[in-house]
């Protein structure tokens, strides 16, 4: 993965999770519901392809498509895949088979019969199609404000959807519609509320509306009317609409392919937080020992051990494992114990990871349409309740048969959970952070005070002062932040309509949302954090001009010394918070760059699944 | 396993639940002791240090199975502390022996050969007046724990049995093992308070036994309350003595955190019980909804291969086999209409179940293997490592880890004795977290799906339907109970906020409460055992509906059994006198039932839970 590609456009970030944060103030009148301005990405990908097979996108391949402009196109076989799927749905409501949510209701309707026999029945298909344009074009006013103002996570949206829709009943028509919006960047005005996180079904209503040319998008980042964003686009309006609202809507996509996002953030995250250890650790002059083979083979937790192996080699050559007769036998807790909280929180990182590639490569719709599956593939399916949406196969389906089978695939678990789970992993590594910088403070623990060692600073007293240290009230607020969006939200069952046939909610949007907000809060902290590493490996060098770090702490440090050097003049003092300088060096400056290797992750790069039905394996 | 051996003692874990209750800060009168019934005391298992097994854990702790050591772990022991021994005569500076503990890791304790007279007379003196006092720290601050004490035996049982497990990492001679054993052998179970520590080591609960194993402090001998001394002179066993031979110049010993992962290993052993019941009584649920089975067939679980949601849904399918929900449902009045009485697609509570609780599973899953490793590994510090070489790894032929390189001598082979924080129990703490997360999003349908029997949107029939002599009066699922024991179980749910105290003059200045998480843990679930028991009324009580629709109707094996058992108990027609007298104790019942009947006796076949590899963990 290039990481340079990778790296998030400049503040983009703060902004979004400003607007975030406040929901507060209502829209102003014929204005856009945004409440920070709105943030087109920088297309540097543009002229890279990638191909959505349904099975194989992987958390690269999503940001690469959302936030750096990648093209798309969809395979020949997944392109098949839709259209039989789309066969098999008509020749199934022609043998009257009873489907949900096309010749049924939806819904609390879902015993009521919308039509029988062929759907492309002269007054039938005229009666469906209408019923679809009427939907289509009434696309805009679905889902509730403020407007996502980040242009990434509406196309990570698309992106997502694209790639799982292959299994959908959909028409090549909206297929190649939903690539040119993509590839031409017209992003729809999406709305960021409105969904219970478990299926966000009117929100897609938003794309729909675009695609018909109705409300308003963006071209290359400009908002202009839909119809228009589409003719400068070089687009014609989608005049054909299918026969079935469901596949169309029903999906996770705007969660999950947000969760593909913080899922790329989270972990830059957790490689800074491992960078930063090993400077902490240089700073504080520690004893490496609890990172050493026979301590962790004595626990052989895989996650912790790999991330002990990982911070030990970010080490290597560093002066800390040269005698020192002032260096004390154990460290505070906080950086003992920092590895095994950031391996652990690791290892939560790879299960929400895992997730989310299960998520976006496999179908979340509601009912199954399965092309070729047969009575006989398993028991259940030969038994005379499941024969009933048997569809045997003719005209619509080139003859082949399948089942349509109502279920709850878009309950999205384990995703919903598992963003929670790397939340409060993350909550229990954040305070590690939070005291270890704290404990430099201490000569209990540093031996040394900074001003001693400064007091004989060979080029003395700089006219401008010392950059600060992190810490204090700061660190300490930022660490609220962190602990209070790192709480689970209550599992509920609403009863969103009046029968309760939706009886339960995954609140999967504002887990990512909390997600987001933590990640955030989580570089302000380590942002306070990199301010005392380097304090202190510039006062250990002071102490010391013969002490090694390094290679990858000592590269950061430099790196980060071009921009706060260590010595003011009363010029060139900053005249905004330093710790902000260092939030935002930390986004723009993946920890990757100062080590792009290091021990092979367990289970290496991700487990995606391979879904029943798709073609090309 | 013979269930008989299964069964708790009647009434023990709703005394067990005040006590948790009492923990958890809501006034309830004092809980008298629990002592065990040891129905295993013919049974004898051997701990290795590498192998001991959830089972093991609760054989010996609830079921007063006998313990032995393998020879191996007195051989391993016996290197162990040699290696110490050597560590000490060559000048390494060890933390907790020749240097102090906690805050005083920098202070010489002796120096030279341990063995000296004059060393060795100081030593045996300095350990044995430690032993005395609950908890010491190595002469820094005192850990006593704060109360109130454990009443149920079993805890203690289950941490004395992990200690013993864990000493073949330790360095000890062998009489403090063999007096431990006999503790165990005999039922000599320390007075232990259940508060105060932090988790990480848990050193108030762990000095209780050791004091327990020079004399001091009350214990409970075949659950009668003593002194130690006493309880030691009735069971034909004497006190370690302050000798080199009995009591040891090294404290090496494996009691940190084995009060808390003690009683991780019994969460883990109730969890699976739980979820077992509840796989039992939703298909149960499903029986008398008469549910439509099609969102856990192959159709749609194929198309999203999540492996835990798959086996679940497998599992359930495999539980239902043979049941009329396989079968057309013809309507009398309307032949024609095969669909006749069953609906197309069931509320969410239901439909969900496979994704939430199959999450669960995986949680579930998760937390074992976390807790195997746990009891099955070094969590105490000094990390002692005999056969570890410089060239083992690059890091340890620097110059500073050599410094803990013991050379090998005429006494022991040399290795390396490195100062560590494998106690930081975090890893362990996350999962338990998030197993009750998990937990609360799946049982948070429980309720949900009792309240649906109410409509008959869903149930399409009432009970007002039957003829009125076949109507049953057995009782169903209380929506009160149920609506405060599931705000119960989501307030369990809410993680405790990673915090960091600072205690041991900065030293410890992380916490991670695990001793509070599992707490937390065990009493959700238990409190959604109380939910799954009341669905159990309402599942029955419509599987009796349902029998009574229509006579020919067959339930599969498991759910026929477990139906008729639980009519045995609560019959569906039955004297108004006799049920009148039952209502006092109706909520009771049903939990008392599922409580103390293992689901194995219905499950058969599908009583093993999950065997899915995750090669990431």
């Amino acid at each position: 993965m290039n990481n340079k590609n990778l790296r998030r456009s400049r503040f983009s970030f703060r902004i979004a999770v400003v607007a975030g944060t406040l929901w507060l103030g209502g829209p102003v009148a014929g204005a856009p519901d945004l409440i920070a301005p709105y943030q087109p990405i920088d297309p540097t990908m543009s002229d890279t392809t990638i191909t959505l097979t349904g099975h194989d996108l992987t958390i690269e391949g999503l940001v690469q498509i959302a936030r750096h402009g990648a093209k798309v196109r969809f395979s020949a076989e997944a392109k098949q895949r839709a259209a039989e799927a789309y066969g098999l749905l008509l020749q199934g409501a022609l043998e009257n088979v009873p489907i949900y949510g096309f010749n049924r209701g939806a819904g609390e309707q879902r015993e009521v019969v919308r039509f029988s026999g062929d759907p492309l029945a002269p007054e039938t298909e005229e009666w469906l199609e209408g019923r679809q344009r009427e939907f289509f074009e009434s696309g805009p006013s679905w889902g509730y404000g403020p407007e996502v103002s980040e242009e990434e996570i509406v196309r990570a949206f698309m992106a997502a959807r694209a790639n799982n829709i292959i299994y959908e009943p959909v028409t090549p028509e909206f297929l190649d519609m939903l690539v040119a919006l993509l590839n031409r960047r017209v992003t729809p005005v999406l709305q960021a509320r409105g969904t219970l996180g478990e299926a966000d079904l009117l929100l897609t209503a938003n794309i729909l509306g675009t695609m018909v040319g109705k409300g308003e998008a963006y071209y290359q980042g400009e908002r202009l009317a839909a119809a228009e964003a589409l003719r400068r686009a070089g687009l014609q309006p989608l005049d054909k609409f299918g026969v079935s609202r469901g596949p169309l809507i029903s999906t996770n996509a705007y969660s999950a392919g947000w969760a593909g996002l913080l899922v790329a953030d989270a972990r830059q995250m957790l490689e800074w937080a491992d960078l930063l250890l090993a400077m902490d650790l240089n700073g504080m002059n520690s004893s490496i020992t609890p990172l050493s083979l026979p301590v962790q083979t004595n626990r052989p937790h895989t996650w912790l051990n790999w991330d002990a192996a990982r911070v030990l080699d970010m080490l290597k050559g560093s002066y800390l494992f040269d005698e020192d007769p002032d260096r004390i036998i154990q460290d505070p807790e906080s950086l003992r114990a920092s590895s095994i909280r950031q391996g652990s929180a690791w290892q939560a990182w790879s299960v929400l990871r895992d997730s989310v590639l299960m998520q976006i490569n496999t179908s979340d719709h509601n009912p199954a349409v399965v092309v070729g599956l047969k009575p006989e593939d398993s028991w259940e399916l030969a038994t005379p309740w499941m024969m009933r949406y048997y569809v045997r196969g003719g005209k619509y389906s080139n003859g082949k048969s399948g089942y349509i089978v109502s279920n709850a695939n878009w309950d999205p678990y384990p995703l919903a959970n598992d963003i929670e789970y790397f939340l409060n992993a993350l909550q229990n590594l954040g305070v590690a952070v939070a005291q270890r910088l704290h404990r430099f403070n201490n000569p209990y623990f540093t031996i040394v005070t900074a001003e001693e060692v400064l007091d004989k600073d060979p080029q003395g007293l700089p006219s401008g002062g010392y950059a600060p240290q992190g810490g204090g009230f700061i660190a300490g607020g930022l660490w609220q932040d962190v602990q209070n969006v790192a709480r689970p939200l209550s599992p509920e069952g609403f009863n969103s309509d009046m029968n309760a046939v939706g009886d339960l909610q995954a609140q999967t949007r504002l887990k990512a949302h909390n997600l987001r907000l933590a990640i955030d809060y989580m570089f302000d902290l380590m942002g306070q954090d990199l301010l005392t590493a380097t304090f202190w490996m510039d006062i250990r060098k002071i102490q010391d001009p013969d002490r090694t770090f390094g290679d990858a702490p000592t590269a950061a440090w430099q790196a980060f010394r071009e921009v706060v050097p260590l010595r003011y003049t009363e010029k060139n003092r900053p005249q905004t918070p330093i710790g902000r300088i260092a939030y935002r060096f930390l986004w723009e400056n993946p920890a990757s760059d100062f080590y792009p290797d290091g021990p092979a992750m367990p289970g290496g790069s991700g487990h995606i699944p391979v879904a029943e039905g798709a073609i090309g394996e | 396993m013979n269930n008989k051996n299964v069964l708790r003692s009647r009434l023990s874990l709703s005394i067990a639940v005040v006590a948790g209750a009492q923990l958890l800060g809501i006034p309830v009168a004092a809980a008298p002791y629990q002592p065990i019934d040891p129905t295993m005391s013919d049974t004898t298992i051997t701990l290795n240090g590498t192998d001991m097994s959830i089972q093991d854990v609760v054989d010996i702790a609830r079921h007063g199975a006998q313990v032995r050591v393998a020879d191996e772990v007195f051989a391993s022991m016996e290197t162990n502390l040699q290696l110490v021994l050597a560590g000490a005569r060559q000048g390494i500076p060890i933390y907790g022996f020749n240097r102090g503990g906690g805050a005083e890791r920098e202070i010489e304790i002796f120096s030279g050969d341990p063995l000296s007279e004059e060393n060795a007379r100081r030593l045996v003196q300095l350990r044995f007046e430690g032993m005395h006092l609950v908890g010491v720290h190595g002469g820094g601050e005192q850990h006593s724990g704060a109360g109130p004490a454990v009443t149920e035996e079993e805890i203690v049982r289950a941490q004395m049995a992990v200690a013993l497990n864990r000493m073949r990492y330790a360095g000890s001679k062998r009489a403090p093992v063999d007096l431990l054993v006999d503790m165990l052998n005999k039922r000599i179970t320390p007075v232990v308070l259940s508060r105060g520590t932090d988790g990480h080591g848990d050193l108030g609960q762990d000095g209780a036994i050791r004091a327990a194993l020079v004399g001091v402090g009350d214990v409970h001998f075949r659950g009668e309350r003593m002194s130690a001394r006493e309880a030691l002179q009735r069971a034909g066993s004497r006190p370690l003595e302050p000798t080199v031979e009995s009591i040891g110049v090294y404290g090496g010993w494996g009691g940190h955190n084995s009060y808390t992962d003690g009683q991780a290993a019994l969460l883990v052993h109730e969890a699976k019980h739980l979820l077992d019941w509840s796989d039992l009584v939703f298909a149960m649920s499903m029986l008398g909804l008469n549910s439509s089975i099609a969102p856990i067939t192959a159709v749609p679980q194929n198309g999203r291969p999540f492996p835990y949601p798959n086996w679940q849904a497998r599992r359930l399918l495999n539980i239902i086999r043979g049941s009329y929900l396989f079968d057309l449902e013809v309507d009398s009045d309307n032949p024609e209409d095969t669909h006749g009485q069953r609906i197309l697609q069931d509320p969410e509570s239901f439909r969900d179940y496979s994704w939430r609780n199959g999450a669960t599973w995986r949680a579930y899953d998760q937390l074992r293997e976390k807790v195997i490793v746990q009891i099955n590994s070094v969590t105490s510090n000094p990390v002692i490592k005999a056969g570890t070489h410089p060239a083992d790894s690059w890091e340890l032929n620097t110059p500073w880890i050599r410094r803990y390189y013991v050379e090998p001598s005429a006494t022991s082979e040399g290795g390396y004795i490195l100062g560590g924080s494998n106690f930081d129990n975090t890893p362990l703490a996350n999962s338990v977290e998030q197993f009750v997360v998990a937990l609360a999003q799946s049982h948070v349908a429980t309720k949900e799906r009792v309240q649906r029997f109410f409509d008959p949107f869903f149930t399409i029939i009432t009970m007002d339907d039957l003829p009125e002599k076949d109507r049953g009066n057995a009782p169903l699922g209380d929506g009160f109970a149920m609506s405060d024991l599931t705000a119960e179980l989501i307030s369990l749910a809410n993680p405790v906020p990673a915090a960091g105290y600072w205690t041991e003059s900065g030293i410890q200045d992380v916490q991670s409460f695990g001793r509070l998480k599992v707490v937390k843990a065990r009493q959700a679930v238990d409190t959604a055992l109380y939910l799954v028991s009341n669905e159990l009324l309402s599942a029955t009580r419509w599987m009796d509906i349902r029998r009574v629709q229509s006579p020919g109707r067959s339930f599969g094996a498991a759910p026929t059994a477990a139906w008729q058992a639980w009519r045995e108990i609560s019959p569906w027609q039955q004297d108004p006198q006799v049920r009148e007298q039952m209502e006092a104790r109706r909520i009771m019942l049903p939990y008392r039932f599922i409580k103390d009947t293992s689901p194995a006796r219905f499950l058969g076949e599908d009583a093993a839970g999950p065997d899915i590899v995750d090669n990431t963990r």
